[in-house]
């Protein structure tokens, strides 16, 4: 478990070193601001329901870059191979570089607490279990978006490639319910389950339904086990 | 070369053959990629305290067999085991007792030196209480006292490498695989580096690549010569220097009588044995020699003129080349030592 926690500190010490860390953060509170507020003046309503799906599409544009490098430089750089001689499972590899864009991730959510701060303070009164679950449900689509960054960081060694590969398949799993309209209902239902988007709107009522969380997690899981996969490839290229 | 015989590491290996176990033993290691083999049957062992050499071009599958012996290709066929523990079984126990230093130094340049041993210091398992001071260890080791809290990236090629060396040493594992250690160092580092590696005989069991044929010489106690994946030699220094240099074989074509030709050129100084066969009977008194000669250039030039001044028409004269050759010159022009190496290939 430390040598987890070892590879997860360095990658997240090497996302503060650079400006990268700080120039996402930045422009990630500047667009969520910006959706804030104007959906505020607009709904003069106290909820951050319509804001949490804002947030979603920025995740989608926005993870992608931030996963990238996560295998994909350790493999240009060459530094896969200490990782992987070193008395150190593939998991424990994976699970380090995953932990780390979930404290990413965390630390942008973290930042974003000053929105249900300034309705507070401007004399609102939220109703807080939406509040929270939206928060859940940003949280489980966002370590989605990460999961699958990082699956398509360890296909390839070129960073650009990986932001593709990770925009791509996130956007295909945001869209396809429209897919799904082809089909009679029962099929179109299935579709419906899978969006990625769906789920988020039926947490952010307030409502934790188990299908949901059954749902960013299998996608988690998924991911990190064909990312697990795909690590092990690397020895017998 | 050692010059005093109580430094010589051979003779006492020899002797305790039979007490020092193997710490490193590849059987029969193979590698394809694809249809290219790149390792082919590739067999050693090395005994605890042992340090050995490993020769070869580049491309002959040096690094991909270091490799697969620290756990970081899987062999397409054969078995590596390190301390007793099957690399493939139990690859989590064999590394651990592995310090690598790949080919490309696998730094991360927005650390400093200090912060990177840390984090290879935890990867190893190093317990926290202890790591201060196994990152000093390794610190002052390697010489890099002074640039401990610099970035990476802001240092030199050879600090770079010193601080890979420094990064395979902070455990204090019983087995190193070094991939060229003193590749990009100048020539004062490279000697500081070649007495580290010394330092760790008896102690530590290691595997250091080179294309520099006198690194060998001045610290290894056996050489291994790998030539497109195939293991070519597996000897002493002494032993493979005395190859080496032991000779070289030039071929004659000339036309004169037998006897006459065979006299005069066996009578030159150096020319060790001579053996002529007819060309055929299209070519009437024409004859070919095989001779075994001492690894001087000048006595081309002889044999040369003891057959013109003899009146006979020469063909052709030519020193035999063969595989090993290339290799040799190879190694022995990287340090600008006078190509010595005209052996054929049979080693």
């Amino acid at each position: 478990m430390s040598k987890v926690l070892a590879i997860a500190g360095r990658e997240l010490k090497s996302y503060f070193v650079s400006p990268l860390a700080y120039v996402v953060a930045a422009l990630f509170m500047l667009a969520a601001g910006g959706l804030f507020d104007a959906i505020l003046m607009s709904s003069r309503e106290a909820s951050l329901r319509a804001l949490f799906q804002n947030i979603a599409v920025v995740f989608l544009l926005m993870v992608p870059a931030l996963t990238m490098r996560l295998l994909a430089e350790e493999r240009k750089t060459g530094t896969i191979e200490l990782l992987m001689t070193s008395p150190i499972s593939d998991i424990s590899i994976v699970a380090g570089k995953y932990l780390a864009s979930i404290a990413y991730l965390l630390f942008l959510l973290v930042l974003t607490l000053v929105f249900p701060l300034a309705l507070v303070l401007i004399g609102g009164k939220p109703e807080w279990a939406p509040v929270w679950t939206g928060y859940a449900a940003i949280f489980l689509m966002g370590a989605s978006f990460m999961a699958i960054g990082l699956v398509a960081s360890s296909l390839t060694s070129s960073q650009i490639v990986a932001a593709l590969i990770a925009f791509v398949i996130s956007l295909v799993l945001w869209l396809i319910p429209a897919v799904g309209q082809n089909f009679g209902a029962t099929i179109a239902g299935g579709f419906q389950y899978l969006s990625i988007i769906n789920h988020l709107e039926s947490m952010s009522r307030g409502v934790v339904d188990t299908s949901d969380l059954l749902y960013y997690l299998s996608v988690i899981a998924a991911s990190l086990f064909i990312t697990v996969r795909s690590v092990n490839v690397y020895h017998w290229r | 070369m050692p010059a005093d015989a109580s430094v010589s590491p051979v003779a006492p290996i020899a002797h305790d053959k039979e007490t020092r176990a193997a710490m490193i033993a590849v059987e029969h290691l193979t590698k394809r990629y694809g249809d290219r083999p790149a390792v082919r049957d590739v067999s050693f062992s090395v005994k605890k305290g042992e340090i050995l050499g490993f020769l070869g071009p580049n491309g002959a599958g040096k690094s991909t067999t270091m490799r697969m012996i620290t756990g970081y290709l899987a062999p397409s066929g054969g078995k590596v085991t390190v301390g007793g523990f099957d690399m493939a079984q139990e690859p989590l126990k064999a590394k651990s007792l592995i310090g690598y230093l790949p080919e490309t130094v696998p730094l991360y340049p927005e650390m400093t030196v200090r912060d990177y041993l840390r984090f290879v210091g935890r990867l190893k398992g190093i317990p926290g209480r202890e790591l201060n001071k196994k990152v000093d260890e390794a610190i002052s080791r390697c010489w890099l006292t002074t640039y401990a809290d610099r970035l990476i990236s802001h240092l030199s090629k050879g600090y770079r490498q010193r601080c890979g060396l420094a990064q395979a040493l902070i455990h204090d594992p019983p087995v190193l695989i070094l991939d060229e250690p003193t590749s990009g160092l100048d020539p004062k580092q490279i000697l500081e580096t070649r007495d580290l590696i010394r330092s760790l005989r008896g102690d530590h069991t290691v595997i250091l690549s080179t294309h520099i044929l006198p690194e060998v010489q001045n610290v290894c106690e056996r050489v291994l010569i790998i030539n497109q994946g195939v293991l070519v030699a597996d000897e002493s220094p002494e032993h493979l220097e005395a190859k080496l240099k032991g000779g070289q074989r030039i071929r004659i074509e000339a036309k004169g009588p037998l006897e006459a030709m065979q006299a005069r050129l066996s009578a030159i100084s150096g020319v060790k044995s001579l053996s002529a066969s007819a060309k055929g009977a299209e070519f009437p008194d024409t004859y070919e020699f095989s001779l075994d000669t001492e690894p001087h250039d000048e006595i081309r030039q002889a044999l040369a003129s003891a057959i013109v001044t003899g009146g006979w028409e020469l063909h052709e004269i030519h020193a035999e080349r063969m595989s090993l050759e290339e290799i040799f010159l190879k190694l022995t022009t990287q340090d600008a030592q006078p190509a010595a190496a005209k052996e054929e290939a049979n080693v």
